[in-house]
């Protein structure tokens, strides 16, 4: 099995240890969500049931991508949720060296990092010292002292101890360094200039074009598609092919809208990112439930917010940001309708990627289960939760079902000869309309943390 | 005014449920069937595709002859007429899968692709809704109190009395009936997921499913006093495959005694034996028309007196005394048969004595129970895959409070003794996915809200370990003048484990509190599962 240049090697125990080794990761995964459940308790009871374990164990999208296209995320979710369930209890070393590790595991954690930096370095490097001296004489759990916590700090004023800051931040570089240092060193010493030049290569490839080449549902999807869609409106001809044939491909032009560079890419992102930077500031101390429901919130909105305007991104990143998001979904009804669609949505958007017969049939029958599940399990938490997801939101989810069926009807018909790659084209249009309209509620909620919009009556 | 939560729709939770049954299935079926991959003979599933080929290719008379179409020494028919009927019907709708080649007449042997495969799985998924989900469904409707302690039973004699009751105790008893419905549900999931049926259906691939949930209605319709309907189901049952028989001799006791019992003459003496007959010669039309000769030659393929009294290892009773005294070989086949049927006979009779005795619906779960392992245990050319006929009875007694744990202990090492059967293709991902959700869900739904003792859980706990541990047995030789040897020590914990179950559960039956025999006989109201979380 580990021979070099045995290309398609299969066998039985090969199988067998590979499904076996994906299936215990499912452990720490567990392990992981009870420790968040200790310590996400707010004073008025429990936040997380055990409903909402089977949200993230089982989620279909985790199980698509994990057991079936076969990659090890669920070993990387729990050390990710370790490290925020260690944010939450305001032990912020560890949460900053278990997100370094889960980082030089995989970088697209990286989506996360402006969340960890922002939070850190409000709540620990410029932490107001009388939390220091509150914290260490209360239960770490939070219970009961948000009073307290909300009278000591609207009356202390911010005071910054310049030396305690300095000590603080020489920690946390201390730590992200020696993580790093451990990760690279065997291929540093190797010859520092060129073995950094191939593994950034490797890691962020520049060159593979700005959309993966099943398009990932995101804002440049429907970007494509409206480039194609108006070129042939407007009657342009031009060089884009190769868009269309759904081939990953060097820079491409766009005819009718403007061409996007990996740089427009990036300026777009951090924009989006910029209300996080705001909420993450004005949060008070972990003490209080709000505080941590803001950061978990916040770290799912900066994936879904990379997801959207990221270059070349994959659809399996939808994962980043659906994955947080179940972690608030008995919190409030606004967090259990976008979870739910999100997680929906994103299983649907990752189906091209299992496209044999059997796989087929237990996509779907997964898909249906999870999404009855979960509407059941929401429904038994929340008030109305059947009214608050709108008609044309419902509508959207049901007609995935005809649309699917249309689908498998057309890549039996005559015409898939000639337009190979418009299923996939129509499921990443779709699903991209659906995250988008995820994208928008979780934007506005965000910004409604420091903005009061007046006129909705409704928790957007 | 403070809005109450609303529970969702109980049908929501059915529906949910079904589809969990169905994906699981398929899951479990994406593993090797029986036979995969390895010519000459194959497997069960290739016997089953056989069967369907020969039923709807050649004429009725045909069927469990041999002749050079239908060569019985490859997987020739030995189930009775249902079975045959069923995969005719079957071979009619699959031949229209690859333009006829699936089913073509003999160069369709050994015809394996992935579409076929989940096709077939598919047929198998399909009976399994059809028919075992709607039986154990009706199963979870009847509550019993079968503790020895009376617990609600005094207090819903006390509500009848009352008649008239306010609008807050009507609110009170519709939540309490909707809470009893969503413990309903939970326990018919589990009785769903039942390993040993899991395995040996979907993934070693057979039709039992039909047979064992024919057998729950006959079971159910009894309970509810449709005896014709019940005994019809059971022919059925029987006709399906004749290992059901295993259950004959409690079924006969039970429909004697309630019918003397209940003074319904009538049904005992016009109805039944009416019944048997229509069944009887409706199944067995086609043969009786032809000769008595083919008649002949279909119970001979039914019933073969010229096999073995075992054939491969299993926690048989007979097998496993083979290092001590070889019945296998030592004995002429008349003594060993002669010996098998007094053994069966002899660990049979003190529960169905006490049947006939006392009567009762519990006593007559617990007889179905006691028999049907008392055959494994003792009765001739046993299967390792009939232990599925005692562990369907089993699960019927997953929803008693008291004796839960034990039929958990009893299925799970049902499971654990397909071990063998499941390694040998090669689909031990299947094995460890069935035995592993199956105690899962038990664990969360049932563990801590079943009153047993610490001591009883270490012992399962335990117990469970010794087995786990025993699986490397399978593996590896021991010695080389004795290579099997390690499954024979697997078989014998399996079997000794097996035994235990027996004296356990006669011991249940014999002590089963007069109270409830003088009152109903068990339709009462339970609260099982304070908690329901």
């Amino acid at each position: 099995m580990l021979v070099l240049g045995n290309h398609d090697y299969v066998s039985t125990g090969t199988i067998i240890f590979q499904r076996l080794s994906v299936l215990l990761m499912d452990i720490p995964l567990y392990l992981s969500i009870i420790h968040l459940k200790r310590y996400l308790n707010g004073k008025y009871g429990q936040i997380f049931t055990r409903g909402d374990m089977a949200l993230i164990l089982l989620n279909p999208g985790l199980i698509l991508v994990d057991n079936m296209h076969f990659q090890y995320n669920s070993l990387m979710f729990s050390i990710l949720i370790f490290s925020i369930s260690f944010a939450i209890r305001k032990k912020y070393l560890i949460s900053l060296f278990l997100f370094c590790v889960v980082l030089n595991l995989k970088h697209i954690y990286l989506y996360y990092g402006i969340c960890f930096a922002f939070y850190i370095l409000k709540n620990y490097v410029f932490d107001n010292a009388i939390h220091f001296l509150q914290d260490r004489n209360k239960d770490e759990r939070g219970q009961a002292e948000e009073e307290i916590s909300l009278i000591l700090e609207s009356r202390v004023p911010q005071v910054f101890q310049w030396n305690l800051i300095f000590i603080r931040i020489f920690k946390l570089i201390m730590i992200t360094l020696s993580v790093f240092f451990i990760s690279f060193y065997p291929f540093l010493r190797n010859g520092f200039q060129t073995q950094l030049k191939a593994i950034f290569s490797r890691l962020f490839p520049f060159g593979r074009g700005l959309t993966h080449s099943y398009w990932a549902p995101n804002y440049w999807a429907i970007h494509n598609f409206l480039d194609k869609v108006l070129q042939i409106l407007l009657g342009r001809t031009g060089n884009t092919g190769f868009k269309t044939r759904g081939v990953v491909g060097d820079l491409d032009m766009h005819i009718v809208l403007p061409t996007i560079t990996p740089l427009t890419t990036a300026v777009i992102t951090l924009l989006t990112l910029i209300p996080l930077i705001k909420v993450l500031i004005d949060t008070k101390s972990p003490n209080f439930l709000q505080t941590k429901i803001t950061f978990i919130e916040s770290i799912s909105y900066a994936a879904l917010s990379s997801f959207m305007f990221g270059w070349h991104v994959h659809e399996k990143a939808i994962l980043m940001a659906s994955i947080p998001l179940c972690l608030l979904a008995s919190h409030s009804t606004f967090h259990a309708k976008i979870s739910f669609f999100l997680n929906i949505i994103g299983a649907f958007s990752l189906f091209p990627l299992l496209f044999t017969f059997t796989e087929n049939v237990i996509k779907v029958c997964m898909l249906l289960t999870f999404a009855l599940f979960s509407y059941r399990h929401m429904k038994s938490l929340h008030l109305n939760f059947s009214s608050y997801i709108l008609w044309y939101e419902k509508l959207y989810l049901i007609l995935l079902i005809p649309f699917y069926i249309a689908i498998i009807l057309f890549r039996n018909s005559p015409i898939y000869e000639k337009l190979p790659f418009f299923p996939l084209l129509f499921i990443s249009v779709y699903s991209a309309a659906g995250v988008g309209y995820v994208w928008l509620s979780l934007f506005f909620k965000i910004v409604s943390h420091f903005i009061n919009f007046d006129s909705s009556k409704k928790d957007k | 005014m403070i809005e109450k939560l609303k529970p969702p729709k109980w049908y929501l939770g059915v529906i949910i449920s079904i589809l969990v049954g169905i994906t699981l299935r398929i899951c479990l079926g994406t593993n090797p069937y029986s036979g995969e991959s390895s010519p000459p003979l194959y497997g069960d599933y290739e016997a089953q595709r056989h069967w369907m080929e020969i039923t709807s290719n050649l004429p009725v008379s045909e069927w469990y002859q041999n002749s050079t179409s239908n060569d019985l020494l490859y997987w020739g028919l030995d189930y009775p007429p249902l079975t045959a009927y069923h995969s005719f019907i079957m071979g009619k709708i699959f031949s229209i899968v690859d333009d006829g080649d699936f089913m073509r007449l003999y160069t369709s042997r050994g015809y394996e692709t992935e579409f076929t495969k989940m096709v077939m799985r598919a047929s198998v998924i399909v009976s399994d809704l059809l028919l075992l989900f709607p039986s154990l469904y009706l199963v979870t409707k009847i509550d019993f109190t079968h503790s020895t302690e009376n617990d609600n039973f005094q207090e819903d004699v006390n509500q009848k009395k009352k008649g008239k009751k306010n609008e807050k105790e009507k609110e009170k008893e519709k939540n309490k009936l909707h809470k009893n419905k969503q413990k309903n549900i939970l326990i018919w999931n589990l009785m769903l997921l039942q390993p040993s049926l899991l395995l040996i259906d979907h993934v070693h691939f057979q039709y039992n499913s039909i047979g064992l949930s024919l057998i729950i209605f006959a079971y159910y319709l009894a309970c509810q006093d449709k005896w014709s309907i019940s005994l019809v189901c059971f022919y059925l049952g029987c006709f399906y495959k004749q290992m059901n028989l295993y259950y004959a001799i409690p079924f006969a006791i039970y429909y004697l005694t309630q019918l003397i019992k209940k003074k319904k003459y009538r049904v005992l003496f016009l109805s039944f034996p009416f019944i048997s007959i229509c069944c009887i010669s409706i199944t067995f039309l086609p043969w009786l028309l032809t000769s008595a000769d083919s008649l002949k030659q279909v119970i001979n393929r039914i019933f073969p007196f010229e096999r073995l009294i075992y054939e491969d290892k299993l926690a048989n009773f007979w097998c496993l005394i083979s290092p001590i005294i070889d019945f296998r070989n030592d004995f002429s086949i008349q003594i060993t048969k002669l010996f098998s049927l007094l053994a069966t006979l002899l660990f049979s009779a003190p529960s169905n004595y006490n049947l006939a005795r006392h009567g009762g619906q519990l006593r007559f779960k617990f007889a179905l129970l006691n028999t049907s392992l008392a055959f494994f245990l003792f009765s001739f050319q046993v299967h390792e895959k009939s232990i599925l006929i005692p562990a369907m009875i089993a699960t019927l007694f997953i929803q008693d409070k008291e004796l839960s744990i034990y039929s958990f202990w009893f299925i799970l090492t049902s499971a654990f003794s397909l071990f063998p059967l499941i390694q040998r293709e090669h689909s031990e991902l299947a094995y460890i996915s069935a035995v592993g959700i199956f105690a899962t869900a038990y664990w969360l739904i049932a563990w801590n809200q079943i009153k047993i003792t610490n001591l009883t859980k270490k012992l399962l706990l335990v117990n469970s370990l010794i087995i786990i541990l025993a699986h490397g047995l399978i593996y590896i030789q021991i010695t080389p003048n004795y290579p099997d040897i390690g499954e024979l020590i697997f078989h014998s914990i399996i079997g000794l484990n097996f035994g235990l179950v027996y004296i356990f559960f006669s011991y249940k039956q014999f002590t089963i509190s007069s109270n409830l025999i003088k009152n109903n006989e068990g339709s009462e109201n339970t609260d099982y599962f304070k908690k329901l979380k």
